[in-house]
């Protein structure tokens, strides 16, 4: 899947689940610092964007993984995932 | 004290019986603090809905309240019955809101509205969780179904 739909799919859910305006989910953003949303709502979102995308994101943090900060790393980093998934 | 037995499409209703310690001295309304404990009682009520609440209460995961409040419009005293009718909205892999509207019984009358946001940690590890299989039944069963709302911009925090 081509980062640009992943990144759409991330913005959609911004929008409908956590009712944030479109025209302020930008691929620079971060999900707490411009985003404004707080610890809780930063792991649903990632967890509502692994369903999505049936990716796994949160698994790896504990493995020292760094969460990318903007959503268009984001994006990146699950493209990225999906297209490891589909060449196995 | 009179307990809910009926868990209704939407919301759960929970009634109490309004005790003199739980009025203040100023002509003996209820002192605001009960409204709270009140949330936390019907919340309880809610988990007792499940039939393996039991089991549920010894599992992996821990109910935190995010956040709490209360909008008081009227009073209650002595002698009343509250009923407490609990639905839910925002229902999120890890969270959800629990909306309390607290009426009046023999009135009718809304006497306040309270909001809750409650999420999971596993007792283990102390992360945060997905919302355990039975609480998500639970919560499903009472959920609001809001009409499309307008986003709104958030400021950073």
């Amino acid at each position: 899947m081509k980062t640009e739909d992943v990144y759409e799919g991330l913005r959609e859910i911004l929008s409908t689940k956590f009712k944030l305006e479109r025209d302020t989910i930008k691929a620079e953003a971060t999900l707490h610092e411009d985003l404004g949303l707080d610890s809780v709502e930063v792991i649903d979102a990632i967890c509502l964007f692994e369903e999505k995308f049936d990716v796994r994101i949160i698994k790896e943090r504990s493995e020292g993984f760094v969460l990318p900060e903007t959503l268009g790393a984001l994006a990146t980093l699950i493209s990225e995932r999906l297209a490891r998934k589909s060449a196995k | 004290m009179t307990k809910n037995k009926t868990a209704e499409e939407n919301g759960y209703y929970y009634d109490h019986l309004v005790l003199l310690e739980e009025t203040n001295a100023m002509g003996g309304v209820v002192y605001f603090s009960n409204f709270v404990k009140w949330q936390g009682m019907a919340r309880e009520y809610i988990l007792t809905q499940h039939p393996g609440f039991k089991e549920l209460m010894s599992g992996p995961a821990e109910m935190i309240t995010h956040s709490c409040s209360v909008r008081f419009l009227d009073c209650l005293y002595f002698g009343d019955t509250v009923r407490i009718k609990v639905s839910t909205k925002d229902i999120m892999p890890t969270s959800f809101r629990m909306i309390f509207a607290y009426c009046n019984k023999e009135t009718g009358k809304l006497v306040a509205e309270g909001e809750q946001k409650v999420t999971f940690s596993d007792k283990t590890t102390g992360e945060l969780c997905r919302v355990p299989k039975e609480i998500l039944e639970l919560a499903k069963r009472a959920e609001i179904v809001e009409k499309p709302q307008k986003p709104v911009s958030r400021s950073s925090r």
